[in-house]
């Protein structure tokens, strides 16, 4: 790893370390992380998942909102790596997918998107797996181990961040959490269909529009879409 | 029935402010097995009760129709349409208990739900602005009679596919943007369409993301 990257992943750590005293937005944190890993691990794509109350995995963050990716995702959470890793609470590695003997309609979609591998890390705190990182890259092959290591330890950070202190004790505490942060992505999609169909764009443009607002009237992105969806504010 | 208190203040709206004698809502013509919701007294009651029994009367006609259905002198011999429905009315009711007998159909985002009969004592038109006020109290019943016709079908959305909702999520924000409506009953309209295509909640999420149906467009073909 060169020293660009390695001080790029350090100064995410310490964004995702943030999150354990200032007040944050899972989603945002999460969303942010999986844009970074292009830069960091040179993934074609990433998505993070985490599962929610009725133990269903969600979309919560994604390196980019194409509908191509998603559905890799929604179907890769179903019977796929995804489900798998968080299932296991253990890594899940498909070096090439095309010759996969199992999950076919998983293999076809990542064939039909062009992707050729995927690296499941889960998102894991001592016994508690709340979801996974999931890795896709264009080209077949096994992550090299500092990559590996890295994605695992962004994962680890990341669940620390969003469990903060919580002992295992308060697990009902942790997952109305968890079902609060898939609430506000919930909002948040509701919030690109509006903005998608009120301005004829697709639902990525939508979600960079809602993004930018966000960001500059500085407020969480799961506030504005919620004012967005309850028609406060028109975007 | 649990749910009897808020479906039966379904019908208040248009007793109160159409100056009608009284009226029931069905969901005759909508996507669930046809049954009365409410009715505002016992002879609006015996209206849509005769209507379900027979299969036959205004509420059908404008089910069929997607259009009022005027029975202005419902109680005179000049009133040929419904001989069994007339006659059963007749039966139970006293005689000139109704003058003017009036349904047409709720519907929302396109989506048929059921239907309201209104009836008045004295017979005559219903005119075009009573007509018009019955259309926008109609908007409110319409999805109230969704939400109770989805109820009838169970609380679960049907989607029992393990793999996340997002694409829904989608499709409920492109649904707020094409009708005034609330998240929740977004939802239920992208169900209760799902139910009467006999399609699966996440193939019509599909098709409103895809472009392919717009309630918006479809709520303009409705009366």
């Amino acid at each position: 790893m060169d020293a660009t990257r390695e001080a790029e992943v350090i100064r995410t750590m310490i964004r995702l370390a943030d999150t354990l005293v200032a007040g944050y937005d899972i989603v945002e944190l999460l969303q942010g992380l999986a844009e970074r890993c292009g830069d960091l691990l040179g993934a074609s794509a990433t998505g993070i998942l985490l599962a929610g109350n009725d133990g269903r995995l969600e979309v919560i963050g994604a390196s980019d909102e194409s509908s191509d990716l998603l559905e890799v995702l929604q179907i890769a959470a179903g019977a796929g790596p995804c489900i798998e890793c968080y299932v296991t609470g253990q890594p899940v590695s498909i070096p090439d997918v095309e010759s996969l003997d199992r999950w076919p309609e998983f293999r076809e979609a990542a064939h039909e998107q062009g992707y050729r591998s995927v690296h499941a890390f889960p998102m894991r705190l001592r016994q508690t797996t709340i979801g996974s990182l999931n890795l896709f890259q264009e080209h077949a092959g096994q992550l090299d181990d500092a990559d590996a290591e890295t994605a695992q330890a962004l994962a680890d950070m990341a669940t620390i961040g969003i469990l903060q202190a919580r002992t295992l004790e308060e697990a009902s505490r942790l997952s109305t959490q968890l079902q609060h942060a898939l609430d506000s992505r919930v909002v948040i999609e509701q919030a690109k269909g509006f903005v998608a169909y009120r301005r004829g764009i697709s639902l990525p443009e939508a979600f960079e529009l809602i993004r930018g607002r966000a960001r500059d009237s500085r407020q969480p992105l799961s506030e504005l879409a919620r004012k967005i969806v309850s028609r406060e504010i028109d975007l | 029935m649990s749910s009897a208190g808020p479906r039966r203040t379904l019908c208040e709206p248009f007793l109160r402010e159409l100056g009608v004698s009284g009226v029931a809502i069905s969901t005759i013509g909508g996507i669930q097995h046809p049954e009365t919701l409410c009715a505002s007294d016992r002879i609006a009651g015996h209206v849509d009760e005769a209507q379900l029994d027979l299969g036959e009367g205004p509420c059908w006609d404008a089910a069929a129709a997607n259009d009022w259905i005027d029975a202005s002198h419902f109680a005179e011999d000049t009133e040929t349409r419904w001989p069994a429905f007339r006659g059963a009315v007749r039966e139970s009711l006293q005689e000139k208990s109704i003058g003017g007998l009036f349904a047409f159909p709720l519907s929302i985002g396109g989506l048929r739900v059921g239907t309201v009969d209104l009836y008045r004592r004295e017979g005559g038109e219903l005119s075009r602005s009573i007509k018009d006020d019955a259309e926008q109290l109609g908007m409110t019943a319409a999805r109230g009679v969704l939400r109770a016709s989805l109820e009838m079908l169970g609380q679960s959305d049907d989607d029992d596919d393990p793999r996340p909702r997002a694409i829904i999520h989608q499709a409920t924000g492109m649904v707020l943007a094409q009708l005034d409506v609330t998240p929740d009953e977004a939802l239920l309209l992208l169900r209760g369409r799902a139910f009467a295509d006999g399609q699966k909640l996440r193939d019509i999420a599909r098709d409103v993301i895809e472009g392919r149906i717009d309630f918006a467009i479809e709520d303009g073909k409705s009366p």
